[in-house]
C-alpha cells in the first residue's frame, strides 16, 4: 500500500443542484482517496459526474450546487468547509487544474507569459524582476520551442497542443501537490495527445505530484494511470489498480465499458454497447444502485440498498453481485446491433 | 477488382493568404490521388490541419479544386462549379454524415423534418403526403430509430438517437458514396459500438462505399478495408487496412499507430515513437523538401531536403512516400 495518510480523501460526499426543473442529485456517497505521487483515473460516460466532482473539490462549483454531506480532506483541511480565502490560497499553489478546452480557459487578450506571471505573483512570492525569467522557464519545462519568443504570444497564435502546454505550464507553475486534469487531451490529435500525456506523467513523476486524471477514454486511462475509479450516474461504482481493473473488472458496468471500447485487436462483432441510458438524476425515486435499471444481474436486494464503497480498499466495488474473476457476463439481446429489426426484411 | 466509384487525380487546393494573387498560398491539399471502389470503405487519417476536411469538401463539391480532377461514376465532376453542383443529380449520390450530431441537425426541425427534407429535395418521386411519411418511416426503421421518436426535436433525443437521425438523413436520397466525418467522436463509448455496427450493416446491405474520416485509429481499423494516411496535404501512405496496421512503412504512420492509447492493455508493450519538433508551415511549402522533415525520427539526410519523396508501391496495393523505406 501507499503512504498511510492520503493526500486527498473524499468521504461520503454528496452534491446536488437546485434547478427550476427540480433537484439534480449529481453526486452521492462518493468515497475516493488519492495518495502522494499517484495518478488516479476518473472514468465514466458523459453526465456521470466526473467534472462536477473535480470542480467541487476545488470549490469552483456552480452557484446552484449544494453540498449534501461528507468531507474532502486535503492536507488536514476540509475543502468543503474551508473559507473562500483559504481555498483561494490553495488553488493554483497546492491544487491546480487543467481544463478541457485550453482555448477557452486561457485569457484570450493577455500574453501567455503574462498569464503565467499572474499565477507566480499571486502564489509563489517571486520578486518582480525574476518573474519573466521564471515564466520563460515554466514554458521551457513544458517543451515549448523558443520560449522567449512565445512568451509574447497570445493564445490564438498557438495551436491546440501548444495551448494545452501553456495550460499545463500555468497549472504546474507553483509545483502543486495535486493536479486535476479534466480531459486534457480531448480534441487533440493522437500524436499530440501522446506528447501531452507523456509530459504530464513525466512532470508528475519529477515533482512527486499526484494527478486526478478525468477522461472518458479507457485506453488512455489504462496507459497512464496507477489506479482507476469508475463513475456511473454520480456514484463511484468501482475502484481498482489499473491492471486488476482491466484483467478482472468486478462491477458489471465496468465490464461492459471495457467491452464497448475498441482496442487494438477487437472485432466489430465482439463490441457491445451498454443498453439503456443514465437515469434522470432529477428523479425523486432513484434506486439505491443507479445502475440497477441497466443491469442484467439485478435482484431485489439491489433496489433496497447499495454496499458502501471503501476508499482504502485496493479493489472496491459497489455491487451486491460483483463478477468473479474471469466470469463472462451474459450479453443481453438488446446489446447486439443485429437485434434491431432489419429494414424492410 | 470492383469498378471504381470515385477517383481523385492529382487534386490540389491552394488557399490565397496574401493580398494579391501572387500569394503566398496555403497548400491545403497537394497532389492527392485516391480511389474508392464500389462497396469499399476507405479510412482517412491524419492530424488536424493535414487537409482531410478540405479534401472532403472538394469531393462533396462544396469547394472548387485549384487543379486536378474528381471522377465519380466515370464522369468528371471536378469541373462543375461548386455553386452549380447543388442542382446536379450527382449531388444525391454523394452524401455526408457530420461529426457532431447536435450541431448538424436543425434545432427547429423534428427528426421527421430532418429526414424528410433530403427526400423532398433530392429525390423527385414519392415526395408528398403519405408516400413521404412512408419513406421517412422506412429510413428511420433502417437505422433503428423508433417511429415514436420522429416527432421529437433534436434536444429531446439522446446522442445515439441524433447520430441515427444524421445517418438516416444521409441515406435518404439513396447515395452511393457516404462520407463519414468522425461519426462517433461525439458519442459515448456506450453507444459507439452500436453505431459502428449499424454503419457496417448498412454498407453490407446497400452496397455503399464509405470515405471514413477519423482520428480514432481503432475505429478505422474496425470499419475500413483501405486506409489513407495524410500529412500536411499529401498522402504519405495508403494500403489495405490489415497491412497498414500490422506493417506500417512510413515513419509518421508508425508514430501514429504507436500513439494509439490502450496499445499496452493486452500486455504486448508497443515501442512508443514520440514526434519532436513542429509541423512545417503549409504556406508556400518548398516543393523539394519532404513535408515530414524536421519531425521525422529517421529522415535527417540530405535526400529529404533535396527531393520530395513520391508514393511508391511497396506491397500489394500498399504505397508509401518515404526515401528510407
Amino acid at each position: 500500500m501507499n503512504a498511510p495518510i492520503p493526500l486527498l480523501e473524499v468521504r461520503d460526499f454528496g452534491l446536488e443542484f437546485r434547478t427550476r426543473s427540480g433537484t439534480v442529485h449529481a453526486l452521492a456517497d462518493i468515497n475516493l482517496a488519492i495518495h502522494k505521487g499517484e495518478t488516479v483515473g476518473l472514468v465514466g460516460e458523459s453526465g456521470s459526474g466526473k467534472s462536477v466532482l473535480s470542480y467541487a473539490i476545488l470549490g469552483i462549483s456552480d452557484r446552484a450546487a449544494r453540498v449534501t454531506g461528507g468531507t474532502a480532506v486535503f492536507g488536514g483541511l476540509d475543502l468543503l468547509q474551508a473559507r473562500e480565502s483559504e481555498l483561494a490560497d490553495i488553488r493554483g499553489r497546492e491544487v491546480s487544474m487543467i481544463f478541457q478546452n485550453p482555448r477557452t480557459a486561457l485569457n484570450p487578450i493577455r500574453k501567455i507569459g503574462r498569464q503565467i506571471e499572474d499565477v507566480l505573483k499571486r502564489h509563489a512570492a517571486v520578486p518582480g524582476i525574476a518573474l519573466k525569467s521564471r515564466a520563460i522557464e515554466a514554458l521551457r519545462e513544458v517543451n515549448i520551442p523558443d520560449p522567449e519568443r512565445r512568451y509574447h504570444a497570445y493564445p490564438f497564435e498557438l495551436s491546440g497542443g501548444m495551448c494545452q502546454r501553456v495550460m499545463i505550464a500555468l497549472a504546474l507553475a507553483c509545483k502543486p501537490a495535486l493536479l486535476v486534469a479534466d480531459e486534457p487531451t480531448t480534441g487533440l490529435d493522437v500524436t499530440t495527445q501522446a506528447g501531452i500525456m507523456d509530459l504530464i506523467k513525466g512532470l508528475a513523476a519529477a515533482h512527486q505530484m499526484a494527478t486526478l486524471f478525468i477522461t472518458h477514454d479507457l485506453g488512455l486511462a489504462a496507459d497512464y494511470c496507477d489506479r482507476i475509479v469508475v463513475m456511473h450516474a454520480g456514484h463511484v461504482v468501482e475502484s481498482a489498480p489499473v491492471a486488476q481493473l482491466f484483467a478482472a473488472p468486478r462491477h458489471p458496468y465496468t465490464a461492459q465499458l471495457i467491452r464497448a471500447t475498441p482496442a487494438r485487436d477487437s472485432l466489430l462483432g465482439a463490441l457491445s454497447s451498454i443498453p439503456g441510458n443514465l437515469p434522470d438524476l432529477r428523479r425523486e425515486d432513484l434506486p439505491p444502485c443507479r445502475f440497477s435499471e441497466r443491469c442484467l444481474n439485478v435482484t431485489a436486494q439491489c433496489c433496497e440498498s447499495l454496499p458502501r464503497i471503501d476508499a482504502d480498499a485496493t479493489h472496491a466495488v459497489a455491487c451486491w453481485h460483483p463478477l468473479l474473476a474471469g466470469e463472462a457476463q451474459p450479453v443481453a439481446k438488446a446489446q447486439v446491433e443485429s437485434a434491431i429489426p432489419e429494414a424492410g426484411a | 477488382m470492383n469498378p471504381v466509384l470515385l477517383e481523385t487525380i492529382g487534386l490540389h487546393k491552394r488557399f490565397l493568404v496574401g493580398k494579391t494573387t501572387k500569394g503566398p498560398y496555403l497548400h491545403a491539399v497537394d497532389d492527392v490521388s485516391i480511389r474508392i471502389e464500389r462497396g469499399e470503405s476507405v479510412g482517412m487519417v491524419g492530424e488536424s490541419g493535414c487537409g482531410k476536411s478540405t479534401l472532403v469538401r472538394l469531393v462533396t463539391r462544396l469547394l472548387d479544386a485549384s487543379e486536378g480532377a474528381i471522377v465519380f461514376n466515370e464522369r468528371d465532376i471536378g469541373g462543375i462549379a461548386a455553386k452549380q453542383f447543388a442542382r446536379r443529380p450527382e449531388r444525391a449520390k454523394i452524401q455526408m454524415v457530420f461529426q457532431d450530431p447536435t450541431d448538424s441537425l436543425n434545432p427547429r426541425y423534428t427528426a421527421f423534418d430532418c429526414i424528410a427534407e433530403p427526400v423532398r429535395l433530392l429525390t423527385d418521386k414519392n415526395n408528398t403526403g403519405e408516400a413521404l411519411a412512408r419513406r421517412v418511416a422506412e429510413l428511420a426503421d433502417s437505422v433503428g430509430l423508433p417511429p415514436e421518436l420522429l416527432s421529437r426535436f433534436p434536444h429531446q433525443l439522446s446522442g445515439g438517437q441524433k447520430a441515427r437521425v444524421g445517418i438516416a438523413r444521409a441515406l435518404a436520397p439513396e447515395p452511393e458514396l457516404l462520407i463519414l466525418d468522425e461519426p462517433t467522436s461525439a458519442l459515448d463509448v456506450s453507444v459507439q459500438a452500436i453505431i459502428l455496427q449499424l454503419l457496417a450493416r448498412l454498407r453490407r446491405e446497400r452496397g455503399l462505399s464509405y470515405l471514413f474520416v477519423s482520428h480514432d485509429l481503432n475505429v478505422v481499423r474496425l470499419l475500413c478495408d483501405k486506409v489513407v494516411v495524410m500529412y500536411l496535404g499529401r498522402v504519405i501512405e495508403s494500403g489495405p487496412a490489415e497491412a497498414l496496421f500490422t506493417n506500417p512503412r512510413h515513419p509518421y504512420t508508425k508514430a501514429l499507430l504507436s500513439a494509439i492509447p490502450g496499445a499496452t492493455v493486452d500486455g504486448a508493450a508497443v515501442e512508443r515513437i514520440r514526434l519532436q519538433g513542429e509541423v512545417r508551415s503549409p504556406i508556400n511549402p518548398s516543393p523539394t523538401v519532404c513535408r515530414f522533415y524536421g519531425r521525422c525520427p529517421q529522415g535527417q539526410g540530405e535526400r529529404c531536403v533535396t527531393a520530395m519523396p513520391l508514393l511508391r508501391e511497396v506491397g500489394p496495393a500498399h504505397s508509401v512516400a518515404c526515401h528510407f523505406d
